[in-house]
């Protein structure tokens, strides 16, 4: 079928033009050819994106499962149905095999703390409080960003309003393959977006200019989305009868209060790290993912590793402006080391490149963390920090095919990646 | 009293006698302690390929030998490098370090800068420095040197003052006024060749030298390289333009879009620094190829263009933003080998290229006899995201010590 639609394809070329003197002739031939063009169309998505896959690998890391050397993957409609070891597996004939037999295959990078195709629609910045906002609608699938961060293997993104109010709005969680934000979309509502300090205190107006201000006007509105929810949880059981009023607004936090989706705080510094621990996890009971968590955060990493609080470390990657003691800190290691369990990497791109996520676990293993952490921080855990482990993070049957095929390590910065998949399909591939 | 002269004569003698010994039998101890020797260690040297657990041999401040076997003196200061990278000191071509306010650099050195220590702790020993630069539409201006970061030491701190002629190429204005005086200079080199050849004294005395073309004529001869930015394909192309009607020598800086135009860069031996990872969008108003690519060092290299490498900050930054600034240059040259560049030109584009096009290669840039023993000895591959500096060596002396510091002696990598 390739070869006849090559044909095809040729005749078009030579035949285009409707200008041409054989008049309704050429109508016909047109006709003819527009189906064939049709049914080729479905020919071609067939012959060059088959549903079924087999990766040989020289290396699997599963992430969550170990590692398999000499493994295989059978990839079918988008999804994981095998990991085994190449020799417990016979491929059957109608998957494509991709020979990747010197190579280490690993799941694709996961990213929660990005700006990425948000340009444009970063911040509003009017009222300090924006619940009803929501960046979904703002994604633009044509970013010139978004190839270059699937050609290094980041395969599904959280972007989030930025930091210049208390709460911006909305994150949206997608993978970076699709032609619509529809497409693309994993989860419409990311995570709740609030911004604690180093920032958001630069909105002018009355009050929140000062970091009391900013908490009085934090708590006012979780208040306020928590008084809504009960509401409405109350008339769902029938403890009350009237039907509450709707409020988009608040629609949008009830998710974030009855923790179907967590709230991301951009928080630095040991005094705003403890604030944001204290505020939105010990008082209004959130899940919480404390990110940034810079500057000398770490030095109340042991407060951290003692709650259910997600850290989520980035752009910055080691601090010495605070140590005090002419030191460089490694912050995930040092997170890591005080027992913080749940930890990820992330870029802030665009402060960052999207494409540099992988590098920022470099750097993070540059300054003391260990490589198979920092493998979780970039995949596993911020997957699980942002509640869809079940699909993506790990290589494990029945989780979305989203890979990296690498000559190595994910970190070693000299080795390009050979190819990326996104649901089972082939989203990027190094030219040879 | 008499018998006291006689107790102190004897012990002048004695000690006459013992320094008299000491010379005699232990002078060639004398020399051996100035001799360091950095042993075992996969040396780098750059221009003659790797040495597998090699020896070097410093002397006064320069390398003595290089070898695999090679005597080490008995009672030199030895440096055991085994299962260590050994290469010569990094070479910025761009940098901020280590210079004061003023505008004679060679006045404003400060050698207890913070940035100066940094530098060590990240294996750089040469670097490429300015001050000041070409304002409003005066195409040239600033100042510039090669220095090295010896912490506390001022005196070996500067190599070379006035190594480039740094110039604008960017307004019209600019453009019109470089290309004006370069004529005048021109003009009257042409003229003063002329009557030199036809020994005409007269006109000899009458001919004037137009007023602030002495740079220009500096270009000219090729004295200097003109050293300038151009990011985009078309303004290097302009600047091919010049070296067609000129013939001067030119460095130029963050050339992004050189890969488009990387056969006339070779032609007209145009000397590049540029940064892989540095962004530009394509234009998407025109067809024909434009913006960034990764790939950049490795289209130069095949195409024949000599460059050199500096990451996207050319400072040494605390802020926390890791491996973007010269704390890490060689990961900048690792990007360059993720874009296709071979292993061997990206340290050389940190190393002897460097040094060559900030014009200082006969001192720096390789582990070769000779040279100034400016050293680095690394835990790993230069390339690799876990290695770290471990010794840096200056003129033979060693100014950092990973343990001895306070910055990153307390990170080990255990896994």
């Amino acid at each position: 079928m390739r070869t006849n639609n090559k044909k095809v394809w040729q005749v078009r070329k030579h035949h285009w033009h409707l200008s041409d003197q054989r008049g309704a002739m050429h109508i016909i031939h047109l006709s003819i050819i527009f189906v064939l063009l049709c049914f080729c169309r479905i020919c071609i998505a067939e012959a060059a994106e088959p549903i079924k896959y087999a990766v040989k690998a020289g290396k699997i890391l599963t992430v969550t499962k170990g590692t398999i050397d000499h493994g295989v993957i059978l990839i079918e409609d988008g999804v994981i149905k095998a990991v085994a070891k190449a020799a417990d597996l016979n491929i059957p004939k109608e998957y494509k095999v991709i020979d990747a037999s010197d190579k280490w295959v690993m799941p694709g990078m996961v990213e929660i703390h990005s700006h990425l195709a948000g340009e444009g629609g970063l911040n509003d910045m009017v009222v300090p409080t924006n619940p009803g906002l929501r960046i979904a609608d703002v994604i633009d699938p044509e970013d010139w960003s978004i190839p270059q961060a699937v050609a290094s293997g980041v395969t599904t993104v959280n972007t989030i309003p930025g930091s210049g109010t208390n709460f911006a709005g909305f994150g949206v969680l997608y993978k970076l393959h699709g032609k619509t934000v529809d497409e693309m979309l994993v989860r419409s509502l990311g995570v709740m977006k609030i911004s604690q300090a180093y920032n958001p205190e630069r909105r002018g107006g009355d009050l929140g200019r000062t970091r009391m201000g900013m908490s009085w006007i934090l708590r006012d509105i979780l208040n306020k989305g928590k008084a809504y929810s009960q509401t409405w949880q109350a008339y769902e059981k029938g403890e009350i009868k009237e039907k509450p009023g709707e409020s988009l607004e608040y629609e949008n936090m009830r998710q974030a209060i009855e923790g179907s989706i967590p709230t991301l705080v951009h928080t630095a510094s040991a005094r705003d790290v403890m604030a944001t621990a204290r505020i939105f996890h010990d008082e209004y009971q959130l899940k919480t993912i404390v990110s940034h968590a810079t500057f000398h955060g770490y030095k109340v990493a042991k407060e951290m590793a003692k709650r259910d609080v997600h850290v989520n470390v980035g752009p910055r990657m080691y601090d010495f402006s605070f140590s005090q003691d002419n030191k460089f800190y490694g912050l995930a290691a040092e997170y890591k080391a005080a027992g913080v369990k749940n930890l990820s990497i992330n870029t802030d791109a665009p402060v960052l490149p999207q494409e540099d996520l992988f590098f920022q676990g470099s750097m993070a293993i540059h300054f003391g963390l260990d490589e198979k952490t920092a493998l979780e921080s970039v995949t596993i855990n911020s997957a699980r920090a942002i509640g869809i482990d079940d699909r993506v993070g790990s290589i494990e049957v029945g989780k979305d095919a989203d890979l990296i095929i690498k000559a190595g390590s994910l970190f070693d910065v000299t080795i390009p990646v050979d190819m990326v998949f996104i649901n089972g399909k082939i989203a990027y591939r190094k030219d040879t | 009293m008499r018998k006291n002269l006689q107790i102190s004569m004897a012990k002048t003698t004695y000690m006459v006698l013992v320094m008299l010994v000491t010379l005699c039998t232990a002078s060639p101890l004398f020399a051996d302690e100035s001799v360091t020797a950095i042993k075992g260690g996969d040396l780098y040297t750059i221009t003659s390929g790797i040495i597998k657990n090699g020896t070097v041999l410093i002397e006064d401040g320069k390398i003595l030998r290089i070898g695999q076997n090679i005597e080490i003196p008995k009672n030199a200061k030895v440096i055991d490098a085994r299962r260590k990278v050994v290469m010569p000191g990094l070479v910025a071509a761009t940098a901020e370090v280590g210079v004061g306010g003023g505008s004679k650099i060679a006045d404003s050195l400060d050698p207890f800068q913070h940035d100066v220590s940094l530098a060590l702790a990240s294996g750089i020993t040469t670097a490429y420095v300015s001050r000041g630069g070409p304002s409003g539409s005066n195409p040239i201006g600033g100042t510039n040197a090669v220095i090295k970061p010896t912490y506390g030491d001022l005196d070996n701190m500067l190599v070379k003052e006035s190594v480039a002629q740094n110039a604008a190429f960017r307004s019209w204005m600019g453009k019109t006024s470089f290309r004006q005086n370069l004529r005048k200079a021109q003009a009257y080199l042409q003229k003063l060749d002329e009557y030199t050849r036809k020994k005409d004294q007269k006109k000899l005395q009458e001919l004037k030298k137009p007023s602030g073309v002495d740079t220009y004529i500096r270009l000219l001869k090729k004295e200097l390289p003109a050293r300038l930015r151009a990011t985009t394909a078309a303004q290097i192309l302009d600047i091919v333009e010049l070296i067609d009607e000129f013939g001067i020598r030119v460095i130029i800086e963050d050339a992004i879009e050189a890969w488009i135009v990387a056969e006339q860069i070779a032609k007209h031996d145009i000397r590049l620094i540029i940064t892989p990872r540095n962004k530009r969008r394509p234009n998407k108003y025109i067809s024909a190829p434009s913006g960034s690519t990764l790939e950049n060092a490795a289209i130069l290299k095949k195409a024949g263009v000599k460059f050199a490498i500096v990451p996207t900050s050319p400072y040494f930054q605390t802020w926390g933003v890791a491996g973007r600034d010269l704390m890490a240059l060689p990961m900048e040259a690792a990007f360059a080998v993720r874009g296709g560049l071979d292993e061997q030109t990206a340290l050389e584009a940190i190393t002897i290229t460097a040094a060559e096009i900030i014009g200082v290669a006969d001192r720096v840039g390789s582990l070769q006899v000779g040279k100034d023993a400016d050293i680095i000895i690394l835990d790993g591959h230069p390339f690799h995201h876990k290695t770290f500096v471990e010794w840096t060596l200056i003129n033979g002396k060693i100014l950092y010590d990973k343990s001895k510091s306070p910055y990153f002696s307390h990170i080990t990598h255990n896994d």
